[in-house]
């Protein structure tokens, strides 16, 4: 399958403070990854440096085989590369309907992209019923319904989010999390999703990468990372008992 | 019956000098929406403007419906060249080094002016289609150039809503005002939409100023009616284009009934006095937006 997004060896630094050490990841067509970690672990810092928005200290990213950098956000949407960005960041003061519009700016075909207002209706049919009203209205669930309808509303090839289940109640997750698969089988688009949600995250990806400050640690497919015992203990919140009943800070993590 | 008349006639040519109040205020409210700079030469850009229409009209002896657009394009030009050359390498700095460059492009702007041989200091007459003829509505008098700037007003009013309202470049420009980073993530190159708005801004002053220049004389200090246009966009709530157009012709009119029915000073204090009445009731003026943004 074709490579869309390689991060080669990226290193981040905020002042004195390291972010990311060495981090190299690959995002194929069609594929759906997660990138687990815990707060601080620098998931945004490489997402923000994987769409341009920031620029790496070291190490290179390529999207659909050119090298990104001195690109910038924008120019990147126009080659296929969106971006959800955490916190959901939708544009207050435009109507629902508007900001999926806003969306598409990269598009001129209106037709065609008043189909797709309407196929982001399908999706999500609690946007259909707001389209009139303001964004800031919204609840937090229904913004985040709209900040990933905007974005694939410039018909990506690659959908990155940054933590979409954050601040939502778990069935919300659970349901957005089900459609962003869905989205994927029936569009194709590859989805790079970063995630402090293992659970969720997991259980829709194809494989998983786990960031752990600064650098990848683990790197599998998702059932077998699910399987990890590391991953379950730290991420999964399940611990299997040992024979003698191990605590946890007795045991080291291999990956360490 | 007598009085009326006289009330009439004075809200009717304040309503005419609040539309140029409120063309102006248009100008700051756009920059300051889209890019959150407040630009205190908006009335200088307003000055050029009269001075461009001045040159291709009165003195390239250009028919005023050709020598019009032209001043107004090469304006929107020079608007989208200073936000590029001028402000976009200070964007991120301190509001008041911002400020300073603002106030000294007007500074620049004046002196500018001046030291073109054909425009110099003085005052020059303009004289555009409508000047000198006066039409009468019942028992009050308006002059044509009054008309011309109520009208010209509301149409560029009713276009600017619409333009913002459907079209692409319209959601995008209030995409950027409202959440830069999202605009640079669903494509919107920010940089360039701001470049626009100055130029949409200055396109909008050069209209307010040629439409003024046949009442009040194209002259180099022309800009400072800026300063009279700023409350009016403080006024409507800075950052609500409404507001802007409501706030101008409050001040107007205000203004003109000051300098009727009050003695003579009212007139030039009577902007400041409605505004600091209404700040004092309505802090976020007459059209603040009560949603802030979420951080």
């Amino acid at each position: 399958m074709t490579v869309l997004v390689e991060a080669h060896n990226v290193e981040a630094r905020y002042g004195p403070v390291q972010a990311l050490r060495g981090v190299g990841l690959v995002l194929r067509e069609a594929e759906v990854v997660a990138v687990l970690g815990a707060n601080g672990a620098g998931k945004t810092t490489l997402l923000r440096i994987l769409c341009a928005a920031l620029d790496p200290d070291q190490g290179s990213v390529k999207f659909l085989g050119r090298d990104i950098a001195g690109s910038s956000p924008d120019r990147l949407v126009r080659q296929g590369l969106a971006h959800v960005p955490e916190g959901r960041e939708v544009f207050p003061l435009l109507t629902v309907r508007e900001n999926l519009i806003a969306g598409a700016f990269v598009r001129r075909e209106r037709a065609a992209i008043a189909a797709d207002v309407d196929r982001m209706y399908g999706y999500f049919p609690s946007l259909r019923e707001r389209r009139d009203q303001h964004a800031a209205v919204l609840s937090g669930g229904e913004q985040q319904m709209l900040a990933i309808a905007r974005a694939l509303m410039s018909r990506p090839r690659v959908l990155m989010l940054d933590e979409p289940s954050l601040g939502l109640a778990p069935a919300l997750v659970k349901d957005i999390f089900a459609l962003l698969r869905r989205i994927n089988r029936e569009s194709g688009v590859s989805i790079l999703l970063v995630e402090q949600n293992a659970r969720q995250a997991l259980s829709i990806s194809d494989r998983g990468y786990v960031l752990e400050l600064g650098r990848i640690v683990l790197d599998d497919s998702s059932e077998r990372l699910a399987a990890n015992d590391d991953v379950r203990e730290s991420y999964l919140g399940i611990r299997d008992k040992g024979v003698r009943g191990e605590r946890r800070w007795r045991r080291k993590k291999r990956w360490r | 019956m007598r009085a009326f008349v006289e009330f009439s006639q004075q809200v009717l040519s304040g309503a005419a000098l609040g539309c140029i109040y409120a063309l102006i205020a248009l100008g700051f409210v756009l920059i300051y929406k889209a890019t959150e700079v407040v630009n205190f030469a908006q009335g200088e850009l307003m000055m050029l403007g009269a001075f461009l229409g001045y040159t291709f009209i009165s003195l390239f002896g250009l028919p005023f419906w050709l020598g019009l657009p032209l001043a107004v394009v090469c304006m929107a030009g020079i608007g989208g060249l200073l936000d590029r050359i001028v402000v976009r390498p200070i964007v991120g700095q301190p509001v008041f080094a911002i400020i300073m460059v603002t106030l000294g492009m007007g500074f620049v702007a004046r002196s500018g002016a001046s030291l073109v041989p054909a425009w110099g200091v003085d005052t020059h007459v303009f004289a555009t289609p409508f000047t000198g003829k006066v039409a009468s509505i019942g028992p009050l008098v308006a002059s044509h150039d009054q008309l011309a700037i109520m009208t010209t007003t509301a149409v560029l009013v009713a276009v600017l809503f619409l333009f913002f309202r459907y079209t692409r470049i319209g959601i995008a420009i209030q995409a950027a005002s409202q959440n830069q980073l999202a605009a640079y993530y669903v494509g919107i190159p920010v940089k360039t939409i701001c470049s626009l708005v100055w130029g949409l801004s200055a396109a909008v002053a050069a209209v307010a100023g040629i439409l003024l220049a046949p009442v009040v004389l194209v002259h180099a200090n022309m800009g400072f009616i800026g300063l009279k246009a700023f409350p009016a966009a403080v006024l409507g709530g800075f950052g609500s284009i409404p507001g802007a157009i409501a706030g101008g012709l409050i001040i107007g009119v205000v203004e003109s009934l000051a300098g009727f029915y009050l003695p003579e000073g009212f007139k030039d204090v009577a902007a400041y006095v409605v505004l600091l009445l209404v700040l004092a009731i309505r802090p976020q003026g007459l059209f603040g937006e009560g949603l802030r943004k979420k951080v």
